[in-house]
C-alpha cells in the first residue's frame, strides 16, 4: 500500500522481497505469496486471497505473529535459598546458599546465579572482636542475539508472508535474510555463547575497645570480579543460500571471541569512635581514614576463519584481525588486546554528633576525598554537612498539653550537605590520550585522541533539606514531609567542541543545575485487632522540577548549548528552545503539531492552498509543485505557528517533558493470623514518550517490512476521517512526504517528529501482590525440626493502567540511566509469578 | 589507664603515617595508552604518528567521495522511481543529486570531520618544527607530508564550503579558553591563499626527495604537485588564466620528469580483468600516485557497501545480460545497501567498446517473457574487493591521485594555454579502448563532441573517474556554467554550488554563519 502511495511501479513492487511475485526458488520456498487467477488457481489450505492494490488478485498465507511467538515466550524462574546461623556470646556465624535460574522473555536470553556466603565474628579478648566473611558467587547472563531494538522492530515487523520454517513439521528454521530478519531459532542454533561471572568478596575487621565509649575499628576488604565471555559463530546461510543448488554458505568467518575482564578492588579503613553521655549531654564522635584501589585487566582474543564449525574455541582460527568493524567492550575497534588500568581514592572522614536530652539533635560531618582520575591540584574535594533536629514531642510543654495526647512524634529537621561526584570520568582522561587508530598499510600508528583538561574538578551538589516527622495516636499514623533544594555546580559534562577544534567532546565542569522537590509519605496502622487481624496502609509521592541555573559564557542567549529555534506566538519572535539553557528545564520536547489529516483535495485547497511544506518540499495547489511533489489528501495538516504559510523547523511546538514530575506509590498489607496479603502500586505522572517503534513501522522506514494494525486506521480514500497519516514506502525519502519522521530522516531522534506519536506516559502500575501463609508455630514446633514454614505466591509487574500504546509506559532510559524520552523497542519488563516455600530449621 | 593512652597514641600515629603515604599514591599514569606527558619522546613515536594521520585520512575517503561526486550527474534514481531498482530506499542521499540539502540534512556534516585530522597535522607540524630527535631527512619528509595533506584538506573545505575556519596551530589544551571557543570563518580567498602557501611549504620541505613511500600509500612530493596543479587550474579557469595554467603545467611536468616508474597500466596482471579494471585491483601499481590504503584485516571501504552496492539477496533477482546468466548470492555477495544507484543514463554515455564502462558500472537486467533482457538499473562496480570466508571484503585502495588524472589535468592546462591536448587525451583513450582503439575513430579530435576540448576533457574524466570523487569538483573547476549544464542544479540557485553548514556545527560555534544563499540560521 505504501508502495502504491509512493508511486512505485508494479515491476518494482514485484521485485521486492516478501511482497513481490518473485519466482526464484529461494523466494518461492520462503515467502508464501503467489498470483491468483480466479477459477484456475488452486488455493492451498490455510491460504487466503486478497485484491492486489495494483489490480488483480494475489493469494498468500498469513504468517504474521509466528516470529513474534518464537521471539517472546513465557518462562520459569527457579530460586532456592538456604541459610544457617547461630552463635553464643563469644562468637556468631551466618552462612547461606542461593541458586537462581531464569530464562529471558526474549528467546535466547537467560540468567543463572549461585551465591554462597559465610560470615562470622569472634571475641578473641574481652576488648577485641574479630569479624570475617567470604562471599562467592558465580553467574551467567546471556542476552538476546542481535540488538534489542532490532529484536523488537525488525523481528516483529517481518514480512507477513515469510514462512519461518523450511519444513512442514517445523523442525528446520528458515534463516531469512539476516540475524534480525529471519527465524531467530536458526541464528541461535548457529552461535555458541557462554558467559561466566565470578565474584569473590573477602572482608575482615578488628574492633578494639580502647576505653569505655572509645573503640578503634580497622577493616579491610577485597573484591575480585572476573568475567569471561566466549562466543563462536558457526558458518551461516541465508534463505537464498539454502535454496541454491547446490546449497552455498553465506559466511564462514566463524568469529571466535574470548573476552575477559578482571577487576580487583581493595579497601582499607580505620576509624576511631567515641560515644559518651554526660547527664543530659550525648556526644558521639568519629574520625577515620580510608583508601580504595581498583585494578582492572581487560583482554580479548579474537580469531576468525576456522576451517570447521566443530571446534568452538579459538584453537582452530586461522586469522587474528587487529581491528573489527564492531566496537569491543572498551569502546574501541581493537579485536585483540589486553589493557591494564588502575584507580585510587583516599578519604578522611569525621563525624560529630551532639544531643541534649534527646530533644535537640545536632550532627556535623566532614569528609575529604582524593582521587587519581582528576588532575593534580584538583584531586581533593572537601564535603561538609550539618543537620539539626528538634524532638518537640519530648518537650514538657508538648507532652503535658492536650495536643500531646494525640501527637506522639513531632520533629522538625533541617540539614545542609555537600556531596561530590566524578562518575563517568575515565581513569586517565585528564592526562590526554594518545591511542592507536587502525593500522595503515600494516603499520601501527598513534593519534592524539583526547585533549587533557588540567582544570577538571569535583562535581559538587549542595542540598538543603527541610523536613518534618509527624506521628499521631502513638505513631499509628505517621507523616513524613521533606522539601529539598539541590544545586549541583561544576557539573561534569561532555562539552561538544566547535568543529574546527577537531577533538571529541571534552569533560568539563559546566554550569549549575537545580533540582527542587517535595517528598512525602504517609503510613497508617489502620487495624490491629486482638483477633489477629491487622491492616497497614502506606503511600508516598515525590515531585521534582529541574532548572539550569548557570552555564559557562559562550555568547549565545542564556549561554545556550544545542537546542533549536521556534516561533513564539506570545512574543511574535523566533526564540531558542530545548538544548541546555539558563533558566530552562532539561528534557523539554519540541516537534511538529499535527492538527489534522487532510481529508480531501477540497480541504487542502481551503486550508493549505498557498502552503509550502519546506520539510517535505511539497506545496499546496496554488503554488508551483515542490521537489517532493504536492500536498495531497492523507498528508498532515501541520500547525503553521507563525502563519507564514511555510512549514519549517520554526513551526515546532512544546510537546511535553521526558522527565516524570510526580512519582510515588502506595501499598497495603493486610493479615489475619498466618495469612497475609501485600500489594504495592507505583505511579509516575507528567512525562511524555516518543513512540519511535510505531512511527518507524508506520513510516515504513526500512522499505519492505510489515505494518501494524494501526495501518488499517491510516488515511485512505475509504477512510478519510482519521488521525493517522497516509502511509508511504520509506517515509523519509523525498516524495514520501515525511508525515512521520519529519526532519529526522528516519533517525531515532527525540525532537522534531510528528506530534501524533508523542504519547503521555502517565501510569499506575501494580508492582507486586503477595499472598502468603505462615504455618502456626504450634504446628511447626511439633515437628521438632522446623522453626518456621511459609508458603507464598507473588505476582510482579502485573499490569499498567496507562494510555501509552507501547508495552511499558515508564520513562525510557539509556545505558547510563539517563532518561531518553524515546521508546524504540526495549527489553520488556517481564510479568512474573513466583510460588515459594520458606522453611527454617 | 596509661597503657590505654599509649594504645591511643599508637593508633593516631598509624593513621597519620597512612595519610601521609596517601598523598603521592594518587599520581597514577596510564599503562596501556600514552598520555601527553609520555608522547613525542622518541623518533619511532613520530613515525607512528605519521602512520596515524594516514589512517585517519583513509577514514575520510567516504566523505572525499561524497563531496567530490555525489552531487554530480552520475547517481540517482531513474526517472519515475523513488527508490533503487532493488527496492532499497535512498535514505536522504537523493538530496545530494537533487540539490535539496538543508542545515538539518546537510549531506556531509561537521565539515566532513576533516578538522579531526587537520589538528593532528597541526600537532605533528608543531612538534616536528621544534624537535631535534628526528633525523633531518625524516623531519623534512614528514613536514612535506604534513603540509601537503593539510593543504589537501583545506582545498576540500574551500571547494565545498568556500569560507571556513582556518586553524593552523595545534590545540594547546593548557591555554584553551573553554568558554570563548567561538571562531569565525576565514574568507574563501584567504583559505585558497593558505592552501597555495601550504603547498609551497610542502614542496620546499620535500626538497629533491621524489620518492613515494609505502607502496604509494603515503603522501609524497608527487601528491603535493598534483594538488598544486589542481589548485592552479581551479584559478586558471577563473581569473588566473594562462599564468596559473603555466604553473599547473610545470608542476605536472615536474612529476613526469622526476618520479620514476609512473605510467598508465596498459597490461593486466590478471587475465580476467581489463588493464583498466586491474588499476583498482592491484595495489601500488605504476599508475597510482597516492592512494588511501585498505587491506584485509586492516580496513575496508565501508562507504561502498554502505550506499553503492546492493544486497546479495536482492540483486540475485536480476540478470547479467553480457554474461547471459542470473546473478547469484555467492558471486554477487555484495552485502551492501544500494542507496545511490548509478543512473542508467550514465551507463549509456559510455561507448560499448570502452573497457571502462563494465569495469566501473554493473548493469542489471530483468528477463522478459520473450527471452530478451530489459535493463532495470546500474550500480558502481569499480571496487570489487576480495572474497574472504564467504564474504566480500572491500579492500581496494581508494585512489586519490593517479597517472590518468595527471594526463587529463595536463591536457586541461594545455587547452588553457592554447596547446593541443591530443597526446594526453589519446594516451588515456588508447588504454580505455584497448585493442578496439582506432585513432581515426576514437582518437582526439575525432570523436563527436571533441570540437569543444573542455567538454571533451570533462567527458573523458567522467568515464575515467566514476567512483573516485572527481566529477563534481571537475565541473566546478572548469566553471559554474559547466555545473549548470551537466547537473540538475539550475543557474538560479547558484548559491548551492557550495554546501550548507549543518545545525550542530553552527550551534557549537556561534561565530560561524550559514553559507550565503541558504536560509540563515
Amino acid at each position: 500500500m505504501g508502495y502504491l502511495n509512493a508511486g512505485r511501479t508494479l515491476a518494482q513492487v514485484n521485485s521486492s522481497r516478501g511482497l513481490g511475485l518473485l519466482t526464484g526458488a529461494a523466494d518461492l520456498g520462503s515467502f508464501d505469496i503467489r498470483a491468483y487467477t480466479p477459477g484456475t488457481t488452486q488455493l492451498p489450505a490455510g491460504w487466503e486471497v486478497m485484491n492486489d492494490p495494483y489490480g488483480g488478485q494475489i493469494m498468500f498465507k498469513d504468517h504474521a505473529g509466528e516470529i513474534e511467538d518464537v521471539v517472546f515466550r513465557n518462562t520459569y524462574t527457579k530460586d532456592h535459598y538456604v541459610n544457617a546461623s547461630g552463635g553464643n556470646e563469644k562468637g556468631k556465624y551466618f552462612a547461606s546458599f542461593n541458586a537462581f535460574d531464569e530464562d529471558g522473555v526474549i528467546v535466547g536470553s537467560k540468567y543463572k546465579r549461585y551465591t554462597g556466603d559465610i560470615n562470622g565474628s569472634y571475641k578473641v579478648k574481652p576488648a577485641v572482636e574479630v569479624t570475617g566473611g567470604v562471599t562467592l558467587s558465580t553467574s551467567s547472563q546471556i542476552g538476546v542475539i542481535g540488538s534489542e531494538v532490532n529484536s523488537m522492530y525488525r523481528s516483529l515487523a517481518i514480512w507477513p508472508t515469510f514462512n519461518p520454517w523450511l519444513d512442514e513439521a517445523k523442525t528446520r528454521p528458515n534463516p531469512g535474510n539476516g540475524i534480525n530478519d529471519g527465524n531467530p531459532l536458526y541464528w541461535l542454533g548457529r552461535v555458541e555463547r557462554s558467559n561466566e561471572i565470578n565474584k569473590v568478596v573477602v572482608n575482615g575487621s578488628v574492633k578494639w575497645d580502647l576505653l569505655p565509649g572509645l573503640y578503634f575499628k580497622a577493616s579491610g576488604n577485597a573484591y575480585l570480579f572476573d568475567r569471561l565471555d566466549q562466543s563462536f559463530q558457526k558458518s551461516t546461510q541465508l534463505y537464498t543460500n539454502i535454496f541454491a543448488t547446490p546449497q552455498t554458505i553465506n559466511s564462514s568467518t566463524r568469529d571466535a571471541i574470548n573476552t575477559r575482564r578482571r577487576d580487583f578492588q581493595t579497601q582499607f579503613n580505620g576509624i576511631l569512635n567515641y560515644n559518651k553521655t554526660l547527664a543530659k549531654h550525648g556526644i558521639s564522635a568519629m574520625v577515620g581514614a580510608e583508601t580504595f584501589m581498583t585494578k582492572s585487566l581487560n583482554a580479548q582474543v579474537y580469531g576468525q576463519n576456522a576451517p570447521t564449525d566443530e571446534i568452538v574455541t579459538i584453537n582452530a582460527s586461522t586469522v587474528f584481525p587487529a581491528t573489527t568493524p564492531n566496537l569491543n567492550p572498551l569502546g574501541t575497534n581493537k579485536a585483540n588486546y589486553s589493557e591494564l588500568s588502575a584507580f585510587r581514592m583516599n578519604s578522611v572522614l569525621s563525624r560529630f554528633a551532639y544531643d541534649f536530652d534527646q530533644r535537640y539533635l545536632f550532627t556535623a560531618v566532614l569528609r575529604a576525598d582524593g582521587v587519581s582520575s582528576l588532575p593534580q591540584g584538583h584531586q581533593w574535594g572537601y564535603f561538609p554537612g550539618i543537620s539539626a533536629g528538634w524532638n518537640l514531642h519530648k518537650e514538657a510543654f508538648m507532652s503535658g498539653s492536650v495536643l500531646g495526647k494525640y501527637v506522639s512524634t513531632l520533629k522538625p529537621r533541617v540539614s545542609y550537605g555537600v556531596n561530590g561526584n566524578i562518575a563517568g570520568l575515565g581513569r586517565y582522561d585528564v592526562q590526554g590520550v594518545y591511542s592507536s587508530p587502525t593500522n595503515y598499510d600494516g603499520v601501527g600508528g598513534f593519534l592524539h585522541e583526547k585533549l587533557p583538561n588540567a582544570n577538571l574538578r569535583w562535581e559538587k551538589s549542595k542540598t538543603i533539606d527541610l523536613g518534618l516527622d509527624l506521628g499521631l495516636f502513638g505513631d499509628k499514623l505517621t507523616f513524613l514531609f521533606d522539601y529539598y533544594d539541590r544545586r549541583t555546580s561544576d557539573l561534569l559534562t561532555d562539552l561538544t567542541l566547535p568543529s574546527y577544534i577537531g577533538y571529541p567532546p571534552l569533560k568539563t565542569n559546566l554550569g549549575t543545575l537545580q533540582n527542587r522537590g517535595y517528598e512525602m509519605a504517609v503510613n497508617a496502622r489502620v487495624l490491629n485487632t486482638k483477633g489477629g487481624f491487622s491492616l497497614n496502609l502506606g503511600a508516598n509521592a515525590s515531585y521534582v522540577k529541574n532548572k539550569v541555573l548557570k552555564l559557562p559564557f559562550n555568547g549565545n542567549a542564556n549561554n545556550r548549548q544545542g537546542g533549536l529555534q521556534v516561533f513564539d506566538p506570545a512574543s511574535g519572535q523566533v526564540i531558542w528552545v530545548g538544548g541546555i539553557q539558563e533558566g530552562q528545564s532539561l528534557g523539554d520536547i519540541y516537534g511538529f503539531r499535527q492538527l489534522s489529516i487532510f481529508r480531501d483535495a477540497e480541504e487542502i485547497a481551503r486550508i493549505a492552498g498557498n502552503r509550502t511544506d519546506a520539510i517535505a518540499n511539497i506545496t499546496g495547489p496554488n503554488l508551483p509543485a515542490g521537489t517532493g511533489g504536492r500536498i495531497t489528501p492523507g498528508d498532515v495538516n501541520w500547525e503553521d505557528v507563525n502563519g507564514d504559510n511555510i512549514i519549517d523547523s520554526r513551526d515546532q511546538v512544546y510537546l511535553g517533558s521526558t522527565i516524570p514530575k510526580w512519582t510515588g506509590g502506595f501499598n497495603a498489607n493486610a493479615s489475619y493470623k498466618g495469612i497475609s496479603l501485600y500489594t504495592r502500586f507505583e505511579f509516575a505522572l507528567g512525562h511524555t514518550i516518543y513512540n519511535d517503534l510505531v512511527a518507524r513501522t508506520m513510516g515504513n522506514y526500512q522499505g519492505t517490512f510489515n505494518y501494524i494494525d494501526l495501518m488499517k486506521q491510516s488515511w485512505s480514500p475509504e477512510n478519510p476521517n482519521t488521525d493517522v497519516p497516509k502511509v508511504y514506502f520509506a517515509d523519509q525519502v523525498l516524495g514520501s512526504k515525511q508525515n512521520y519522521t519529519r526532519a529526522n530522516n528516519a533517525n531515532i531522534v527525540l525532537n522534531s517528529n510528528n506530534s501524533r506519536f508523542y504519547e503521555k506516559g502517565d501510569y499506575l502500575a501494580l508492582r507486586e501482590i503477595t499472598l502468603s501463609y505462615t504455618l502456626p508455630k504450634t504446628l511447626t514446633s511439633k515437628t521438632k525440626l522446623l522453626t518456621n514454614t511459609r508458603v507464598y505466591a507473588t505476582g510482579s509487574n502485573l499490569f499498567y493502567i496507562s494510555r501509552f500504546s507501547g508495552p511499558s509506559p515508564e520513562a525510557p532510559i539509556d545505558g547510563n540511566n539517563n532518561v531518553t524520552g524515546i521508546y524504540a523497542g526495549a527489553y520488556p519488563l517481564p510479568r512474573t509469578f513466583v510460588f515459594g516455600l520458606d522453611v527454617s530449621f | 589507664m596509661i597503657k590505654n593512652y599509649k594504645r591511643l597514641l599508637g593508633i593516631c600515629l598509624l593513621i597519620l603515617t597512612a595519610l601521609s603515604s596517601c598523598k603521592n599514591s594518587l599520581e597514577l599514569t596510564p599503562v596501556s595508552n600514552l598520555s601527553d606527558d609520555s608522547y613525542w619522546k622518541t623518533p619511532d613515536q613520530y613515525d607512528a604518528f605519521v602512520s596515524g594521520v594516514h589512517s585517519r585520512l583513509r577514514s575520510h575517503s567516504g566523505n572525499f567521495m561524497f563531496l567530490g561526486e555525489l552531487r554530480a550527474d552520475i547517481y540517482g534514481n531513474d526517472p519515475g522511481t523513488t527508490a533503487s531498482f532493488t527496492g532499497e530506499a535512498s535514505q536522504g542521499l537523493e538530496r545530494m543529486w537533487q540539490h535539496s540539502l538543508t542545515l538539518d540534512i546537510p549531506g556531509v556534516s561537521n565539515y566532513g570531520g576533516f578538522y579531526t585530522n587537520i589538528n593532528q597535522l597541526n600537532l605533528l607540524i608543531g612538534k616536528l618544527t621544534t624537535t631535534d630527535i628526528v633525523t633531518e631527512a625524516n623531519k623534512k619528509y614528514y613536514l612535506g607530508i604534513a603540509y601537503g595533506m593539510r593543504a589537501f584538506y583545506y582545498f576540500q573545505l574551500y571547494r565545498s564550503w568556500g569560507k571556513t575556519v582556518l586553524q593552523t596551530d595545534f590545540i594547546d589544551a593548557g591555554n584553551l579558553d573553554l568558554f570563548n571557543l567561538a571562531k569565525g570563518a576565514t574568507p574563501a580567498a584567504d583559505v585558497l591563499k593558505f592552501v597555495r602557501e601550504d603547498v609551497e611549504r610542502s614542496l620546499a620541505s620535500f626538497g629533491t626527495d621524489y620518492s613515494i613511500k609505502r607502496n604509494k600509500a603515503y603522501w609524497s612530493k608527487a601528491a603535493s604537485l598534483m594538488l598544486k596543479a589542481e589548485v592552479y587550474l581551479w584559478t586558471a579557469n577563473r581569473t588566473g588564466g594562462t599564468a596559473d595554467a603555466t604553473v599547473a603545467k610545470s608542476a605536472l611536468t615536474e612529476i613526469r620528469t622526476n618520479v620514476a616508474g609512473l605510467g598508465l597500466v596498459t597490461a593486466s596482471s590478471n587475465p580476467q580483468l581489463s588493464p583498466f579494471a586491474d588499476v583498482f585491483s592491484t595495489k601500488g601499481n605504476r599508475e597510482m600516485i597516492m592512494v588511501a590504503r585498505n587491506q584485509l584485516n586492516e580496513a575496508e571501504m565501508t562507504f561502498i557497501p554502505g550506499s553503492f552496492t546492493p544486497q546479495a539477496g536482492l540483486i540475485a533477482n536480476f540478470y547479467d545480460s553480457l554474461a547471459n546468466r542470473k546473478f547469484n548470492v555467492v558471486s554477487e555477495n555484495y552485502g551492501g545497501l544500494l542507496r545511490a544507484p548509478v543512473r542508467i543514463a550514465t551507463y549509456r554515455k559510455f561507448s560499448a567498446q570502452d573497457t571502462r564502462r563494465d569495469a566501473s558500472i554493473q548493469a542489471a537486467y530483468s528477463l522478459q517473457g520473450n527471452g530478451s533482457y530489459k535493463i532495470e538499473g546500474t550500480f558502481l562496480k569499480k571496487y570489487q574487493g576480495q572474497q574472504d570466508a564467504g564474504l566480500r571484503k572491500y579492500t581496494n585502495d581508494y585512489p586519490i591521485y593517479r597517472y590518468a588524472d595527471l594526463l587529463l589535468l595536463l591536457a586541461e592546462a594545455k587547452v588553457i594555454l592554447g596547446e593541443s591536448p591530443a597526446a594526453e587525451i589519446n594516451e588515456v583513450r588508447a588504454r580505455a579502448f584497448g585493442s578496439a582503439y582506432n585513432a581515426q575513430v576514437q582518437g582526439f579530435p575525432n570523436q563527436p563532441g571533441d570540437s569543444d576540448a573542455r567538454n571533451a576533457i570533462l567527458r573523458e574524466r567522467l568515464y575515467e573517474f566514476v567512483g573516485e570523487g572527481k566529477r563534481w569538483y571537475d565541473l566546478r573547476r572548469m566553471g559554474d556554467s559547466f555545473v549548470f549544464a551537466n547537473t540538475s542544479l539550475p543557474a538560479t540557485e547558484s548559491y548551492k554550488l557550495l554546501w550548507p553548514v549543518d545545525r550542530a556545527t553552527l550551534t557549537n560555534n556561534r561565530a560561524l554563519t550559514q553559507t550565503e544563499g541558504y536560509p540563515q540560521f
